[in-house]
């Protein structure tokens, strides 16, 4: 059982807090890179939890700032004090009373950033959502969803934009070439908000061939992640075919050719391996977005992913849960960004080597 | 890239494909009993009915804890769970209930108390400010005493407070999404997938279906399911443009005139429209009629004040106004307001007000006025409501079921500000008659005689305008062929008030392609 703490106290430390993220988060972003391996790691380690720390800090700042009443908004005009006490207390406004005002909204930031860490390790302790829910439990089965959906998506996004891209490539110039980059330029220009329903019309409406939407079984989850690859795997399409365009007529690959390679083994041995390092990086900068929520898919498909959560609660102003899904989005981005980093160094000498590709 | 690293990359995506598709292999166990899966288009708040506020969370919990007594298609209360309601003076209210519940006196007693805690943090404590206290008679009489006489007691109190079982809700945190109480339902799932809720039948009934509540919160996504056969029934949230395509499809569309009041919000607080000339030349330039057959394609009626056409309060000499530009023009002369004088009209972003604001906006360029539409998020619609930072709005109130709510609408006394309850009176309208005549209708037990008054307070609000009545929308059920009503030939019917009612006495009359 924990002392109770003065609410001076309390709130002081909750701009501390806040102040402490803000600045490491600057200082760490301004430090000089470079040094030993293991210490880039570390920062690579720090950069991750330090952004996620940040944004939610700043979501508690900007919660503060922006005109009209939070509580109200959250909970209705006609809610007992009992409850707006509860709530203004979770989302860190209490302070108002012990605080001056400019320092009010960096409490709530250092309010909410320990809430929602408190309710990594205790769901009574931690922050909660304004059905009073722990925030964590309401964010879980989400996420979940919008993982599961999500790199089915990917993965499906990537192998279909290697083959097309590398399709595309190898065909320029040639008969037929010009039709399969109309097909690359379609897909990657397509709107999944027009993509979706027609999606649905014909594979799910007209033919019955599956669930229209849902995330009941496997079958559900064929149509959003098409709907997602498709756009996905046409942008990934096209730099593929501008990597597979530029090493095609290069001098390692005339000479395997001499040396009597096939077609195949040129473009899989040889020219694809130098074309794919593009994708990794656009692969680590789209899977963080694509992971915490895609709201026009899931909203399209009945899909219960991240992004329709936070629209939802954003519009029923419910703080709690809206800055634990922009700090698993922060992790999450920043997190695939670090893996693709890791990857690229992993796949090209060059970068290990300090030198650029 | 080395090609061993192509090949691990490739093995890792195909990894990543299969488990990823196989976390998804999983389905809500339904022991091979017949459900009807029913859209709905937002996520209930709550399914506790001393905590849910939402629509959806008010009518899914009147499945699990149903009320003493519900307000029915001629929007008077009807007896649920309770077997008679007596006034026995006007400060006392004594309730008998059925015999053979799974709820008592003590469960009823329990459930107003525990709203009345300010620890449960109900928001529905507000509406019990009137309620001194409430003691157990017997096992099935409870007595509420009322701190003085209120008229809306019974559908405002009453027929609105779902009643939970003390042995379940007593302390537990379960019972905010898993209550019980004596409906025919219970909420079987784990909570463990998102936006899906299955609720079973409380008992075997004869192979009566269970309730597979779906939430799908696009509408066309909720038509193009309902047309693939992957739901049976879309509760309510029908666009009017989604019905000719489900009847061409051969679905069963059912409507009803609902209870839902959509009007054009007027801030008297702001020039010019402090001066009532220039309100009722609003009024009369704008063609309802139009609007109905155009924006709603028929789905609703043309409104002529706040209580729906039928209800028994409603006044028949209180009809809607007809269009006359050339009246409309000759008061705003009147009025001194100058042609091409500027109005804005805020709208939320839902595409039904968006295209009914612009088509308002045009018909009052008609009478010489000019209007800016102001689209906005809904949040940012109520904060400006509540702030009086509006001229003209496009709002809608519902449920209206009790006419006591033009004491919320209308009264001086609820113009939102400091220390104000349920402050509806945004557009800061005072006139001294309609609240008298609305304070004396809140405390007259008499029917007759409270009508007598709202229509009075209907009728000087159709001089004093202090929101042009625009319509009622149509409540609508579209279901498929799997769902039919209980003599499983004629469809679903909805209920004036949207009641999910209807689902209890549904019946599958063909498994077919699920």
């Amino acid at each position: 059982m924990s002392a109770p703490v003065s609410p001076l106290i309390a709130a002081c430390l909750d701009v501390l807090l806040a102040l402490l993220v803000l600045g490491a988060t600057v200082v760490s972003a301004l430090a000089p890179r470079g040094g030993l391996p293991w210490r880039l790691r570390l920062r690579r380690l720090l950069d991750v939890v330090a952004t996620a720390a940040a944004a939610v800090v700043l979501v508690g700042v900007a919660t503060a700032i922006v005109p009209g009443d939070p509580v109200a908004r959250a909970l209705g005009e006609d809610a007992p004090e009992s409850a707006r006490t509860a709530m203004a207390e979770t989302m860190g406004l209490h302070h108002r009373d012990v605080l001056p005002g400019t320092l009010v909204p960096l409490a709530v930031g250092g309010r909410v950033l320990s809430g929602l860490v408190l309710g990594l390790v205790d769901d009574d302790g931690g922050l909660r959502s304004y059905r009073r829910e722990p925030v964590w439990s309401v964010i879980a089965p989400r996420l979940a969803s919008s993982v599961r959906l999500g790199g089915v998506a990917l993965g499906l996004g990537v192998v279909l934009g290697v083959l097309l891209g590398a399709l595309a490539g190898l065909r320029h110039g040639r008969p037929g070439g010009g039709a399969i980059d109309l097909v690359v330029v379609g897909l990657a220009a397509l709107p999944r908000v027009v993509l979706g329903p027609a999606l649905v019309a014909v594979v799910a409406v007209a033919w019955r061939l599956l669930p229209a939407g849902g995330d009941d079984d496997v079958a559900a989850l064929v149509l959003p992640a098409l709907c997602l690859a498709l756009r996905f795997g046409g942008v990934v399409a096209r730099h593929v075919r501008v990597g597979v365009v530029d090493v095609v007529d290069e001098p390692f690959v005339r000479a395997a050719r001499s040396r009597g390679a096939g077609p195949l083994r040129v473009a899989v041995r040889h020219v694809l391996p130098q074309a794919l390092l593009p994708v990794v990086h656009l692969t680590g900068l789209q899977a963080g977005a694509v992971l915490s929520g895609a709201v026009v898919v899931e909203r399209v498909f009945s899909w219960p992913g991240l992004g329709t959560l936070l629209v939802e609660r954003l519009q029923l102003g419910d703080l709690p849960v809206v800055v634990a899904i922009v700090a698993v989005s922060a992790v999450l981005v920043v997190t695939m960004n670090v893996l693709a980093d890791a990857v690229a160094v992993v796949v090209d000498p060059r970068l290990r080597r300090g030198r650029a590709p | 890239m080395a090609p061993w690293m192509l090949r691990h990359l490739l093995v890792w995506l195909a990894g990543i494909l299969v488990v990823s598709a196989c976390g998804a292999a999983r389905h809500g166990d339904d022991g091979g009993r017949p459900a009807i899966r029913v859209a709905v288009g937002s996520a209930p708040d709550s399914l506790d009915p001393r905590l849910a506020t939402g629509a959806v969370g008010v009518r899914l919990s009147q499945l699990v804890a149903p009320p003493l007594c519900v307000v029915d298609d001629r929007l008077e209360p009807r007896l649920l769970l309770a077997q008679e309601i007596v006034q026995v003076d006007d400060r006392t209210v004594d309730v008998e209930l059925r015999s053979g519940l799974a709820v008592g006196a003590d469960d009823v007693v329990f459930t107003f108390a525990s709203m009345l805690d300010p620890a449960l943090g109900s928001p529905h404590r507000g509406r019990l400010d009137v309620v001194a206290g409430v003691v157990v008679l017997d096992d099935r009489s409870v007595r509420f005493t009322l701190k003085g006489p209120h008229a809306p007691f019974v559908v405002d109190v009453l027929c609105a407070s779902g009643i939970v079982r003390r042995a379940d809700c007593g302390d537990s945190e379960r019972c905010r999404t898993h209550p019980r109480g004596n409906g025919p339902f219970r909420r079987v799932d784990d909570g463990s997938q998102p936006d899906r809720l299955l609720l079973r039948r409380e008992a075997e009934a004869d192979g009566r279906p269970d309730l597979d509540v779906r939430i799908v919160r696009d509408g066309s996504a909720r038509l193009l399911s309902l047309l693939a056969g992957d739901l049976d029934v879309v509760m309510g949230d029908v666009q009017p443009w989604d019905v000719g395509p489900m009847q061409r499809a051969g679905l069963s569309v059912e409507a009803t005139a609902g209870v839902g009041f959509s009007y054009l919000g007027i801030n008297v607080r702001t020039e010019p429209l402090a001066d009532s000339r220039v309100r009722r030349a609003l009024a009369l330039a704008i063609d309802t009629k139009q609007l109905v057959a155009g924006r709603l394609q028929g789905r609703g009626h043309r409104s002529s004040g706040v209580l729906p056409p039928g209800h028994w309060a409603k006044a028949a000499a209180v009809v809607p106004v007809d269009v006359d530009r050339d009246r409309a023009r000759a008061l705003l002369r009147e009025a001194e307001v100058a042609p091409g004088t500027t109005l804005r009209l805020l709208s939320s972003t839902d595409r039904l007000r968006q295209s009914s604001a612009r088509a308002i906006a045009s018909q009052l360029e008609a009478i010489g006025l000019h209007v800016d539409v102001e689209v906005r998020d809904w949040s940012v619609v109520y904060e400006r409501l509540k702030a009086g930072h509006f001229e003209l709005v496009l709002a809608k109130w519902t449920p209206v079921v009790e006419p006591d709510l033009l004491t919320t609408t209308v009264h001086s006394g609820r113009i939102p500000g400091p220390g104000v309850v349920a402050g509806g009176n945004r557009g800061a309208f005072v006139d001294v008659d309609v609240d008298g005549w609305l304070d004396e209708a809140r405390i007259t037990t008499d029917v007759q005689a409270r009508a007598r008054l709202y229509g009075l307070v209907e009728a000087r609000l159709q001089e004093g305008v202090p929101f042009v009545p625009l319509w009622v929308d149509d409540e609508v059920i579209a279901s498929g062929p799997r769902v039919r009503g209980p003599d499983g030939v004629s469809p679903l019917r909805p209920w004036r008030t949207g009641s999910f009612w209807p689902l209890v006495d549904a019946v599958v009359v063909d498994e077919g392609p699920r």
